[in-house]
């Protein structure tokens, strides 16, 4: 995975934001007029391979709109103000997301218009002329789903894989406390919450989700669960009492981020082709969660 | 004398203030109304862990916060706010038929038959109180009382713990925190070098209108809370902040350890009024560990 080069972007990033280059100038005037933010939603849109999913508020713009002016496209998890800021700093002014830009899935306005927050995200990203706009159903019903495909890519597991089994892997033979140690250090986060005796031996390795009834099921068929943000009064409860059972099961609960970040690394080697005019990067949202 | 977990319930709904509303969410989930109860545990999830510890001591009805198959009640709300959890995230679980191939369902099940065990869940009236006692609970559990500097408007009341706290900076908070509630897992956003005066305590679930409010009191430079819903929706509004460059942290205590002081308070009620059978509060432990 692209482990190195994520720590190089966010250390090369964070000290420019420390010595105050964000107001650095774009490299966006020698490219400007190549392509439009609507002509880029176009031929994703022509290129997906499936009916577009149109619920109305998810996959849409955000800031900007089909009219604004493409520098270059930065790819990302969550439309966080860091991310637009390092996009912004890097002459990437359209940045497609696969998360929220406003604090609620539906990006819902009338929640924030008048929260100081809000008005100093959009008030900065209009001054230095940024677009979002977010792919989130259209991605996973990409076949296969782009963000599930991100993380087996990105994390080398493809050769685990069992056979005929999306999300599901022969791992090499490690226990519990390892392997959750290896997964905080290769997904930079500490964002890691593990369920389960730290001995156990972990080879059969499954991918959960956000809700229960998927998660049972993903614990049931593996030895460890890896779920990426999920409730806790359901299927951490769940995930309990299935080792009080006496079952030999593990679950290791990583932030939303972590789970599908390297889903819009995926999105920026798929874009990339169809864009050929224009500069494409993947911004990792990294782990903002540390701890004690 | 004897007393069924229905007399019990009958009394609970006599001494609610300010009054019992029928709810779809407090509602027996296992076991007999009828049973003769002879002892009483309260406790953040019915784990088998916690049912085990119950039966152990010789106590067969449970009043908990979660329920013992898992799953929330559809369009639950969350007191103060009027949001709910929504979406396939709360509730989820799946149809009767498939829980009964599930091996975790049907061994808690049968433990919970066997051993006549009453299960009632005890959630949206208990919020409903005009002093939130789980933000007492976890109050108490912080140390904090002492620190209580309310806002206008009923003390006590959801969406009002603010707290003095000893000046301190973002890191140095969160390890007397996790020190202090005796926690394994504990997850912080912000600059870890800010100074932090005063904080928002809330707990459980909470919503972009909970967070606005707790933010919006004046001094305000802390947030401890539950769990986000969802961490790119309401951590986000956290970790923007720090983007900001604002002087806010933020401190993840996680859904059971925000919540169990809290069902130390209903043991504490229920005892207030049961005097027939012992009540005891049977914390069920922070889930997680880190590696």
């Amino acid at each position: 995975m692209n482990t190195l080069s994520r720590r190089q972007f966010a250390l090369m990033a964070g000290a420019g934001l420390a010595s105050g280059s964000l107001a650095l100038p774009q490299k966006a005037r020698a490219q400007k007029g190549k392509l439009t933010a609507g002509e880029v939603v176009e031929r994703i849109k022509k290129n997906i391979g499936i009916p577009w999913i149109d619920t109305g508020y998810r996959d849409t713009f955000k800031i900007g709109g089909p009219d604004s002016m493409v520098t270059g496209i930065a790819t990302s998890f969550g439309g966080n103000l860091r991310v637009l800021q390092l996009a912004q700093k890097t002459g990437l002014n359209m940045v497609i997301v696969h998360e929220p830009t406003f604090y609620s899935d539906a990006d819902r306005i009338d929640l924030v218009k008048d929260d100081p927050l809000y008005k100093l995200k959009l008030d900065w990203a209009n001054k230095n002329n940024m677009v979002v706009w977010r792919i989130h159903d259209n991605w996973h019903a990409h076949k296969p789903d782009g963000i599930r495909a991100g993380w087996t890519n990105d994390m080398g597991w493809a050769k685990y894989e069992v056979v005929g089994k999306t999300g599901l892997w022969d791992m090499p033979p490690t226990t519990l406390s390892e392997f959750a140690r290896s997964l905080a250090k290769t997904l930079e986060s500490r964002s890691v919450r593990v369920i389960g005796d730290p001995n156990l031996r972990v080879v059969r390795v499954a991918y959960g989700s956000h809700n229960l009834a998927q998660n049972m099921e993903a614990i049931q068929k593996a030895d460890c669960t890896i779920v990426s943000e999920t409730r806790e009064y359901d299927s951490f409860e769940y995930a309990r009492d299935a080792v009080l059972t006496g079952a030999k099961k593990g679950a290791i609960f990583i932030s939303h981020q972590a789970g599908e970040d390297m889903g819009m690394d995926e999105f920026a080697r798929w874009v990339k082709p169809f864009v050929p005019e224009l500069p494409v990067r993947w911004i990792p949202t990294t782990d903002e969660f540390w701890t004690v | 004398m004897a007393i069924t977990a229905q007399q019990i319930l009958d009394r609970m709904k006599q001494k609610l203030t300010p009054g019992w509303k029928d709810s779809p969410v407090d509602t027996f989930l296992a076991g007999k109304p009828d049973s003769e109860v002879k002892g009483v545990v309260t406790t953040f999830a019915p784990s088998l862990e916690v049912l085990r510890k119950a039966v152990g001591s010789g106590k067969n009805m449970i009043v908990s916060r979660e329920s013992p198959f898992w799953v929330r009640a559809a369009g639950q709300s969350r007191p103060g706010t009027g949001a709910n959890g929504g979406g396939a995230a709360n509730g989820g679980g799946r149809g009767q038929a498939s829980m009964d191939s599930d091996p975790v369902y049907r061994m808690k099940r049968d433990y919970i038959a066997a051993n006549n065990l009453i299960v009632y869940r005890f959630f949206d009236n208990w919020n409903a109180r005009p002093q939130d006692p789980q933000l007492q609970g976890l109050a108490k559990a912080l140390g904090w009382e002492k620190f209580y500097k309310p806002s206008g408007g009923q003390p006590w009341a959801i969406n009002n713990g603010f707290f003095a706290i000893p000046p301190a900076t973002l890191r140095v908070t969160a390890q007397n925190i996790k020190k202090t509630l005796n926690m394994k897992s504990i997850r912080v956003g912000g600059d870890p070098n800010i100074q932090i005066t005063k904080a928002a305590l809330s707990h459980g679930m909470y919503w972009i209108a909970d967070l606005q409010k707790l933010l919006a009191e004046p001094g305000v430079d802390l947030v401890v809370l539950g769990e986000p819903q969802w961490e790119n929706e309401l951590s986000l509004y956290n970790f923007d902040l720090h983007a900001a460059g604002q002087k806010k942290g933020m401190i993840v205590l996680g859904q059971e350890a925000s919540e169990e002081p809290g069902c130390g308070e209903m043991a504490a009620w229920l005892k207030s009024f049961i005097g027939e059978v012992p009540v005891a509060w049977i914390s069920t432990g922070e889930p997680t560990w880190m590696p």
